[in-house]
This record gives structure tokens, sequence and C-alpha cells, in this order.
């Protein structure tokens, strides 16, 4: 185990999303149809109907099956804009740190000028103007979210581009495009890829914020969505709110522990 | 709840009995009531202009109503039916045979509260400069209303291009007569006048300021008409938009009571419980709202009259009632609540969940279901302001896809919303909420008549135009004759209800919650919008 210090965080929180990534999937197995469908007399409370495992919420809707399909939902927002966000500031990251100069000035400028505004606000404006939907949902966090890893990318590549093998690869004739995202960036990804776990969290409570004020994709149920319906009747049904809040809660976590462990898995200093 | 409603019904009853009075306002005695105190009220929406004269809507008159008096004010009959109106700031009326003038006695002695005097001029400034040419409601009501002569200051007469009957000018005094100072108004721009965000009336509380995000003061006006009245010190309306928190003050004694439903349906039952705390089903008999499904007739699937219908199959409206409204709502058979006994009419076409019936009617019409099992795909904008017309669009979009169309739900901010249903025609399909106002005349035919321009909120926008309705509306507005009145109004049901051009389909009403010690509530049909001159403390 001391030979592979965070395998253990990565592997505990690994399995909890390996969990929810089942659930998501059996949930149109496990619970056919549409989950906002009316099915039961209102605020059926938990655990009393074998049919209901969960109970109903204020309309009669089953709480289970909203949860599993939420975890769809919500894994697919999260997962898209942590991937689109990656996508994005590790291409303008590698491009600044290796060119260097006027365009680097000019992409991190770019880069400052997100970064002064707040995540959240930003995501919450995109949403208002855009209208709620998938895309526009994705796209608003990942606008939140990207300066993060340009910047490390930015720096990682820089410390990388005037090695040796750099040079060497210069001499072979490898045209600069090449030389930056196939020789310097494999390199200086590892400490960048310990940003997912942050910026997947970060990611998911942004989507669960965004649903809770009533910005999500009134289509689709996410979590937050059902700790926003379930908000009104918290004192006569609490678990209405609890159920979906402690599933936000532990993919937070869980999110966060194996970041974590991944990060220290894949710490340079003890690769070398 | 039965305790609060079988005192209430027996101090009417009683009162009506002991009295023999036709129109029982149901003043408490002198020797029962104690005067003083604060009442402190939740506010759930915070309106910013709070001219009752211009908007004409309930969210406006919670707290403006207090502030400015109207001509008269609805009041229970003796059986509790909500009809018949009493005196506010007019004594008497009558109404001439041909319908081409009203005759208004005022009440004479009453001052403004920055101590101007009142008289007919300010009536007649209101009617000419205000109800006619701003107010939402009254551009309809009012939209002939000629001159309006003043022979002396306690006498106005209102007259008339277009016959006006008599009875719907009744109705709509309680909601659409607000009067304002005319010296305070006369000569400028009313629209952006500052007595619209810091009212002067004649009413028995005087406004003193709002705090925006958290709270509206009110004083009790020392030189109100009514001797003795108010009872209260003021009102204080604090600004809690959250259904939750609302709960948990009036547990606490934050605030004293909740009207207009302000509190989570789901949470009435837990509060019931406590002692003492009066949950209030009456008070609203003449602010009946109804759950309308709106319809885009640009699109040509809901052109067709079969479609409509097939929608209104696949309603189940009494699952609507128990399960949004928890049972506090009456599954809706037309335009008109069964609650207005004057003018409701019963044998009008029934919709009763059919889905299967709805599906041979979409066949019929040539949609069939495609290969994917849908027949269309329709744009769905439930109105945002009631937490119910949200969960009727989740309802409805359910309840659709059973039947093989195919909803999808876009929820805008209030004013994006307008925009969208009532200027832009951007929907197939809307959730509405109309309030229905004791008239058909009032606020609810203008729903149905074709030719309103675009703009004009809660009005058919709905590109809805036929020939047979239109002439049935002119009609009744023509309609001098109470009892001709109504059999235009029954026709009217008959044939809304056959052409379906919107879908009625559940009439709600509020609740109000209170705590124990509050008094004198519910005690006129529209009592969470009037002065709450005889609310009192114990």
């Amino acid at each position: 185990m001391r030979r592979h210090p965070g395998l253990i965080e990565a592997a505990a929180g690994g399995a909890f999303l390996a969990l929810l990534l089942a659930m998501a999937c059996l949930a149109s197995w496990l619970w056919p149809g549409d989950p906002l469908a009316f099915v039961s007399k209102p605020l059926r409370p938990p655990f009393t109907d074998p049919h209901l495992p969960l109970g109903s919420d204020r309309l009669g809707r089953d709480v289970a099956a909203m949860l599993a399909h939420a975890a769809g939902n919500t894994l697919l927002i999260a997962g898209s804009a942590t991937a689109a966000a990656f996508l994005v500031g590790v291409v303008l990251g590698t491009v600044a740190g290796f060119a260097g100069g006027l365009l680097d000035e000019f992409l991190m400028r770019i880069v400052e000028a997100f970064q002064v505004i707040p995540g959240f606000l930003l995501a919450l404006a995109l949403v208002a103007i855009l209208g709620p939907s998938l895309p526009v949902i994705v796209l608003a966090i990942a606008a939140g979210a990207w300066p993060a890893p340009a910047r490390l990318t930015r720096a990682e590549v820089r410390s990388w581009r005037s090695r040796e093998f750099v040079d060497a690869a210069r001499l072979l004739g490898m045209p600069p495009a090449r030389i930056a995202f196939c020789e310097v960036l494999p390199n200086a990804l590892p400490p960048v890829l310990s940003l997912i776990g942050i910026i997947t969290a970060a990611a998911i409570l942004v989507e669960s914020a965004l649903s809770f004020l009533g910005l999500g994709d009134p289509n689709r149920i996410t979590w937050g969505r059902m700790v926003a319906d379930g908000r009104s009747v918290l004192r006569s049904a609490p678990a209405l709110t609890l159920i979906p809040g402690t599933a936000i809660c532990l993919t937070v976590l869980s999110v966060g522990i194996a970041g974590d462990g991944l990060t220290r898995l894949l710490d340079p200093r003890r690769l070398r | 709840m039965t305790r609060s409603l079988s005192r209430r019904r027996l101090l009417r009853t009683g009162t009506a009995a002991a009295l023999g009075l036709s129109l029982p306002l149901r003043h408490p005695s002198a020797a029962t009531t104690s005067k003083g105190g604060i009442l402190k009220v939740a506010a759930d929406t915070e309106p910013r202009n709070l001219n009752p004269a211009i908007v004409a809507s309930n969210g406006v008159f919670f707290v403006a109503s207090k502030v400015v008096e109207p001509l008269a004010e609805q009041a229970f009959a003796p059986n509790g039916a909500p009809i018949g109106q009493v005196p506010r700031l007019a004594t008497g009326w009558e109404g001439a045979p041909d319908g081409r003038s009203v005759r208004l006695t005022l009440r004479q002695g009453v001052t403004w509260h920055d101590g101007q005097p009142f008289d007919s001029r300010d009536v007649a400034f209101t009617a000419l400069e205000v109800w006619r040419k701003l107010q939402n409601l009254g551009q309809v009501v009012f939209a002939s209303l000629e001159a309006v002569d003043t022979p002396d200051a306690a006498t106005a007469i209102l007259r008339f291009a277009q016959p006006v009957p008599f009875q719907l000018f009744r109705n709509a005094m309680p909601a659409l007569t607000s009067v304002l100072p005319r010296h305070l108004y006369e000569g400028g721009d009313i629209m952006t006048n500052p007595a619209n965000k810091q009212p002067v009336g004649t009413g028995p509380f005087r406004f003193v300021e709002h705090k925006e995000g958290d709270y509206y003061r009110l004083e009790r006006h020392v030189g109100y008409w009514q001797q003795d009245q108010p009872y209260l010190d003021g009102i204080l309306y604090r600004v809690l938009p959250d259904k939750g928190a609302i709960a948990a003050a009036l547990e606490t004694g934050d605030i004293d009571v909740a009207a207009f439903s302000a509190v989570s349906l789901a949470d009435i039952d837990r509060l019931t419980q406590q002692e003492g705390m009066q949950v209030d089903q009456e008070g609203y008999e003449a602010l009946t709202y109804q759950v309308m499904i709106e319809i885009n007739h640009r699109r040509k699937e809901l052109a067709d009259v079969r479609v409509r219908r097939a929608i209104a199959f696949a309603v189940d409206r009494k699952q609507v009632a128990d399960t949004i409204f928890m049972g506090r709502a009456t599954p809706a058979t037309g335009p008109v609540p069964r609650s207005d006994a004057q003018f409701f009419e019963e044998s009008v076409p029934h919709y009763a969940f059919d889905p299967a019936m709805a599906e041979r009617m979409l066949d019929e019409a040539g949609y069939p279901r495609g290969a994917d099992g849908k027949r269309f795909s329709l744009s769905l904008l439930p109105a945002p302001w009631f937490e119910q017309t949200l969960q009727m669009g989740d309802y409805l979009k359910q309840a659709l896809a059973r039947i093989g169309i195919e909803a999808i739900i876009t929820v805008l901010d209030p004013a994006a919303h307008q925009q969208a249903v009532y200027t832009d025609h951007r929907f197939d399909l809307a959730i509405g909420s109309p309030a229905y106002r004791n008239d058909p005349g009032i606020s609810t035919t203008i729903l149905y008549k074709s030719g309103i321009p675009a703009g004009v909120p809660f009005s058919n926008q709905y590109g809805y135009a036929d020939t047979l309705m239109d002439n049935i509306i002119a009609q009744a507005a023509a309609a001098t004759d109470p009892i001709m009145r109504i059999t235009v109004f029954q026709r009217f049901q008959k044939y809304a209800g056959l052409q379906l051009p919107i879908i009625p389909v559940v009439d709600f009403t509020m609740l109000t919650t209170a705590r124990p010690n509050v008094r004198g509530i519910a005690a006129n049909p529209r009592w969470a919008v009037s002065n709450w001159a005889d609310t009192w403390l114990a």
C-alpha cells in the first residue's frame, strides 16, 4: 500500500462513482417510462410501500425512479461540462505556453477575463440569457471551469518546453504543433488531470444550484430540482429534500476523494 | 379548520337573523373587539406599482386596498352567497334603464390622507383619466364612458356612449373603481406619478413606506370616515418569497397572517394541528381563479377543434384537483366557475377523463402515432406565478405523452412569460390562471373575443377568432336587462364548451392561514383584498 499512496481513496471514490454510473444505466430498465409521471398518491413516506421504496413526492411521483434517472442526468451534465472545460483549457493552455510572446499574452488576458467573473454568476447569466436546455447548461458550467486547467497547462508546458528532448525534436524538423501536443503535452498533463476531481465536483454543485433556482431544464429531472421541489414541504416531508441532498453530498464527496487519490497516484515526485 | 368555519358560519347566520339585515357586514360588536396592535402579514410578491386604479390585480390590492378605496365592496348575502355590494366611497348607485348613465351618491366628510377633502371631482377625474384609459380591466368595462357630470360635491353621473349593463357596473365596482386623489394626479403624467409607489387614498390605513426586499408599512388613518375604525394601529407586510419560510414565520409568531395560499398546501395539514391556528377557505368567494390550458390557434394541429377536444379528454381534472391542489379545487366545466351561482351554467359539453377517446379523436383528425409513438410535438409554457401552474405544466406533459403528443416545457420568468404568450405568441400550449371577477363581462369574455391587439395581457392572444362567439359577446355587452344578460352568458358558456378555444381545468380559490389571535378574517368575499378596517387582534 505504501508504494501506492492514494490508491484507497481513488478506489473508494471510484467504486461509488461506478455504482452511481451503474444506477444511471439501469434506471431506464428498472424504472421504465418517464420518471416524472404521476404514479401514486402524493407524499407517501419512504419505506412504506414496496412499489415505492423511497415514497412519492408532492405530486405523487416515484422518488426512487427520479433519484435514479437524475443520477444519469447529473453525471451526463457534469461529465460533459468537465470534458468541455478540459478540452478548451488544455488546448488553449498548451498553445499559450508553447508559443509564448504576444499570443500567450493575448490568451492569458482572455483567461483572466473569465477568471474575474465568479463561475456560478457566469453560469446563471448564460442560462438566463440563452434559456435552460442541456447544451446551454453544459456550456454555462464549462465557461466558468476552463480557466483553471488552461493556466495549469500553460505553466506546465512552459516548464517542459525548454528541455533537451524538445530541442531534439525541433532539430529533427518536427512541426511546432506536433511538438507541443505530441511531445510536450503528454509530459505536462498528469498534474493537470488532478484537477478533474475538483472541476467535476464543482460542476455537480453548479448544476444542482442552477436546478435548485429553477434554471435547470424543466423536462429533465435532476437532484437539484428534487431539492427545490421538496423545499416547499421541508417541514412536512423532509425526506423529499434529504434524499436528493444526500445524493449530491455523497457524489461530490466521492468525486473529491477519488480526484484526490488520483492526484497522489499521479504525483510526479513519486513517479520520478 | 372545522372549528373556524363553524364559528364564522354561526356568527354570520346569527347576526343576520338577529338584526334582520339583508347584507350584514359582520362588524364585531364594540364590546368584544380590542383596539391596537400591528398586524404582521406575509407578502410573497412585491409589486412596485401600488396604484390599484391602474393595475387592478390582486397582488396590488393585497397592499393597496387598505390605502385606496373603491366605490363599493363585495359583501356576503345572508345565505353566505357572495352577492351584493356595500358602500365604501359611494353610498348609493342607480342605473338608468337605457344603460347610458349611472348616478352615484358619494360619501360626504371624507378626507384624503394628506388632509384634502374628497369630492365628486376626484371620481370624475379617476374615471375619465385612469379607469377608462389606463386600467387593465377598466379599458374594457369603461370603454364607452363619455363624460362624468358633477352637479354637486356628492354626486357623480357617469355617461356612456354605448349602453353598459348596470349589473356589470355593480359587479365591477369592488375591483375596478379605486378612486385616486385628483389634486395629486391632475396635470402630470399619471403613469410616473410618485403616488403610484407611495399611494395616497381615503382608506383606513395610511401608506408609510416600502423598503425593497424587506417590508411595506401601513399606519392607522386617524380621520377615517367609519368611526372607531380601523381597529389595528398598523399593518406590516413582510416580504417573504419562500413558502417554507412563511410557514415557519407563522409558527414562531413572526407573522400573524398569510393570505393567498402563501403557505404550501402540504404544510396546511401540519399547521392545523397547531393549537388554534386558523385555516380559512372563505373570504375568497369573489376571487376565484381557474387553471386554464391556453392554446395557440396559429398552430395547424391546434386550430382543429377535434385536437382541442382530445386534449380536454386527456386531462383528468379530478386528479389535478386531488394531487396538485390536494383536494382544495373543483374540476372546471367552463369559463364561469361553479362558485358564481348567478351566471354558472351546468349543461355545457363535459369532457370526462377518457384517454382512449382522446386517441380515437386524434386518429380521426389525421394525426396517427408515428414510428416512435408520437403524433406531434408542442411547446408548453406554464405560467411561473403560482406553484400550481408550474405543477400543472408537469402534469399536462405527462397527460399528453399518454395520448402520443410530446410537450416540451419551457419555464420563463414572469415578464418573459407574458411577453412570449401575450405579445409574441411564441407558444403552442400555455398554462394560465385567469382570475374570475364576479361577472363574465369583466375579465372572462376578453379571453374569447377576437380583434384584441397583441400585447394586452390575459386576453385572447390565442389567434382564436369566431364570428358567432364575437356576436354572443357583443350581445352580452349590450344586454341591459339582467335576466337577458344571464341568458346570453349561458349561451356563451355552452358555445365556449363546444368550441373549446381554451380549456378550463379546475376552479380554485385561496386559503388564509392566521394565528389564533387574529379576528375578523374572511369577513367578506374579497377579504384578502378588502380594507381590513374591521380586522383586530385579540
